[in-house]
């Protein structure tokens, strides 16, 4: 089973829709997926209509049971590990156990005989919950907006992996909420690229057909498979899946 | 046959209601979504039924979306994978999806057959809750089996429900939702009717020999009731030995050949010696006939694991050589498939036919009840297997090692036919350690063989790097059959305890009080 988390220390990024939208495609490819909404707000899960909401809130993350709160989605081959509002105290939680960095990994290993594939999609923060993540996952997939303070953000990420002494984590980057009419996105997007070798050449378009997956709610490639974004997802996916 | 326990609850959709009315039976209860409609379905299964053993059933549907669905039995949850076309025979062969690793480890090296096949259709639906999300799946179903015995029930006429992950409450309010609106409960689920249908049902084969006798009936009438029955089994084996469909068919029938001369030796002074006697030249003849095909599978199995020991520039060399073995393999199994066709093989069936289902009994013993025949032949078999395991030294030659393998053998056969005379857990433990022993004797076996067929190789034009290549796979090999022979010692020591002779003597020395 590979583990992928979907993270950024900024919200806002389109972070919950590539999450979305990569298990999507994930399933799609023929992987057995599960996407574990890790957000108290749930929007992953209320993008699936499933309502957030984990029998025993966040203590099950430390029990056996946890695998009992999956539930299918409508789509054949993706599962989802709803969220609960009793997430925002996972950190606490975390912080109490005696393996702290290392707990929600032990969690994560419980689905490994029935998934070729988790997607993580974490809150944004940097916490105890990150660490966890980032301890827990063998890629970390972070959107990035093509803005200055994104940069700032990248530089923010990159030093606390090299202090956590998690260099050996797999870091990709892609952008996000990508607008090719704005010269800043274009000159950012060619400098960034230019200069790091962990960013993926598939960008991700700010896209009114992205936005209307409140409305819909079901993965974009379900209700606009011909779109620039859905094909912009099926594309990041592959990279990702192609990804050592 | 009472009703099979399963997780995905079906319903008989009664003979005098329309398409429409169930239609609107399931609307007014619940809240359903059209997903299309399947036209026909396909059961597929490996000859020894590995998948439904395993608690799985894998049903294909056809034409242009084709698709693979796995269903497992304890709670009716579905793997769905796509399909370009139909299920290649291999699932090693197969393109990555759920269904493939999930089926694909527990099929290994044996080919998926169709079962059974159904035309019609089979409407499906989502059933949603206030949401708009998906909680459950149904299938009302019209189907016929295709080529139905005359007079057996072929119109499978369903609403199959299918649960999803996670929403187990849901899937019990549709299956209340059924009941309630009138469908009565299915009394076998749809694979197992289908399967009537065709007179056939669910694991009609194993590798497993199971036979009840009757302690009192005489060895004669046992004796042919035990190799009427290897002779089924071996027949069963053949058309797949035949077409080379996956090596387990040859490896069965071979079983069902080595179970029968084992039978052969051990009933002579039942069905008379001399009676005997042209029937045991044929099965050793067919023995010999049909092995050198199954070494050529089992080194070609083996290949690749060998392969390990390579570096790239051999394995490069070695890669010509396995075509080679696949040429020499295709080869004996033609020469194979010509005898099992030939008149000759044919006019020795018939002979052995006639012999098994006629005549009288010559032999002195053919009047004993069974259960003493049994304890006669077991306790020999064992005595001389220890009398020949403790004779093996370290200087003793490998062909004695090989000896004893075959007596070992011998010794489990016979305990597999008269199992069902003897005390359920006792016998099933005196087999148990025989086997520990022989899978040491087997390792050793199949080492042999390997180093064998190497040689032979080298016969052929071969080039200097294969060439080279052969000696380190043969050095490799032999390296490890001098650890497995070293060891061999300890391993029949662990088989001559005090506590096993005691439990072979309890269970099979004459004159002990049963």
């Amino acid at each position: 089973m590979r583990v992928i988390a979907l993270y950024s220390i900024k919200g806002g990024v389109g972070k919950t829709a590539a999450a979305v939208n990569l298990a999507w495609q994930s399933a799609r490819h023929g992987c057995r997926t599960l996407l574990w909404d890790l957000d108290p707000q749930g929007a992953a899960s209320w993008y699936f209509r499933i309502r957030p909401t984990l029998a025993g809130g966040v203590r099950t993350v430390l029990k056996k049971r946890l695998v009992d709160g999956v539930r299918a989605t409508d789509y054949p081959g993706l599962d989802l590990l709803p969220a609960d509002f009793t997430y925002r105290n996972l950190d606490l939680l975390l912080d109490a156990q005696k393996k702290r960095r290392r707990t929600l990994a032990k969690a994560t290993d419980r689905f490994a005989g029935d998934y070729d594939c988790l997607l993580l999609d974490c809150a944004p923060s940097i916490s105890l919950v990150s660490e966890n993540v980032f301890r827990s996952a063998d890629l970390l997939l972070h959107p990035l907006v093509p803005s200055t303070l994104s940069v700032r953000t990248l530089e923010q990420l990159v030093e606390f992996l090299r202090e956590s002494g998690l260099d050996d984590l797999r870091l990709l980057n892609f952008f996000s909420m990508v607008d090719r009419r704005r010269k800043l996105h274009r000159d950012l997007m060619d400098t960034l690229g230019a200069h790091r070798g962990d960013v993926l050449a598939t960008t991700i378009p700010n896209a009114s057909v992205v936005e209307r997956m409140g409305v819909e709610r079901r993965p974009v490639g379900e209700y606009a498979p011909r779109s620039a974004a859905a094909v912009a997802y099926r594309k990041l996916w592959e990279e990702v899946d192609a990804a050592p | 046959m009472a009703a099979a326990r399963t997780g995905a609850p079906e319903f008989v959709v009664p003979v005098d209601w329309s398409r429409a009315r169930v239609r609107r039976q399931l609307a007014e209860r619940l809240n359903i979504r059209d997903e299309g409609v399947d036209r026909a379905l396909v059961f597929y299964d490996t000859f020894d039924w590995l998948l439904h053993r395993a608690g799985y059933a894998l049903e294909f549907v056809p034409g242009n979306d084709a698709l693979a669905r796995l269903i497992r039995l304890s709670d009716g949850l579905v793997q769905a994978q796509n399909l370009d076309g139909d299920p290649p025979a291999f699932m090693r062969d197969w393109p990555r999806g759920p269904v493939k690793t999930v089926a694909g480890e527990l099929t290994d090296v044996r080919a998926l057959l169709p079962l059974v096949r159904l035309s019609g259709s089979a409407d499906r639906f989502a059933v949603l809750n206030r949401e708009g999300k998906t909680v459950c799946r149904l299938s009302v179903d019209k189907w016929q089996v295709d080529n139905a015995s005359a007079g057996a029930e072929s119109t499978l006429s369903r609403v199959r429900v299918v649960p999803l992950r996670g929403w187990r409450e849901e899937a019990d309010a549709v299956v209340a939702a059924l009941a309630d609106a009138g469908f009565p409960s299915a009394a076998t689920p749809t694979l197992d009717a289908a399967l009537a249908a065709i007179g056939r049902q669910v694991r009609d084969y194993s590798q497993k020999f199971r036979m009840s006798l009757s302690p009192n009936r005489d060895a004669a009438g046992t004796a042919r009731d035990i190799l009427l029955r290897l002779f089924d089994d071996m027949q069963r084996n053949e058309e797949g030995t035949k077409r080379d469909i996956d090596p387990e068919f040859l490896h069965d029938y071979r079983v069902a050949v080595r179970r029968t001369r084992s039978a052969l030796a051990a009933f002579r002074d039942v069905l008379g010696d001399q009676v005997l006697d042209p029937h045991r030249k044929a099965f050793r003849n067919l023995g010999r006939l049909t092995g050198n095909k199954r070494n050529l599978d089992v080194h070609l199995l083996d290949f690749d694991r060998h392969l390990l020991l390579l570096d790239d520039e051999q394995r490069a060399a070695v890669a010509e050589l396995r075509r080679v073995l696949e040429t020499q393999c295709r080869h004996a199994g033609e020469q194979l498939a010509a005898h099992l066709k030939s008149a000759d093989y044919r006019a020795f069936k018939r002979r052995y036919r006639t012999f098994l289902e006629g005549g009288t009994a010559s032999g002195p013993s053919a009047a004993v009840p069974v259960r003493d025949f049994a304890d006669r032949v077991l306790w020999k078999s064992y005595r001389r297997i220890l009398k020949d395991g403790r004779a093996i030294g370290a200087k003793s030659p490998d062909e004695a090692l090989h000896e004893l393998r075959k007596r070992g053998k011998q010794f489990r056969y016979l305990m597999e036919f008269f199992q069902s005379l003897y005390p359920v857990k006792p016998m099933k433990a005196a087999i148990a350690e025989l086997k520990r022993l022989q899978d040491q004797l087997g390792v050793f076996q199949d080492q042999s063989v390997q180093i064998e067929t190497l040689e032979s190789l080298r016969a052929g034009d071969a080039g200097d790097v294969a060439s080279k290549a052969i000696d380190r796979l043969v050095a490799g090999i032999a390296a490890q059959q001098r650890d497995t022979r070293a060891h061999f010692a300890e391993h029949f020591a662990r088989f001559d305890t005090k506590a096993n002779r005691t439990r072979y003597a309890s269970l099979f020395k004459p004159g002990k009080h049963h």
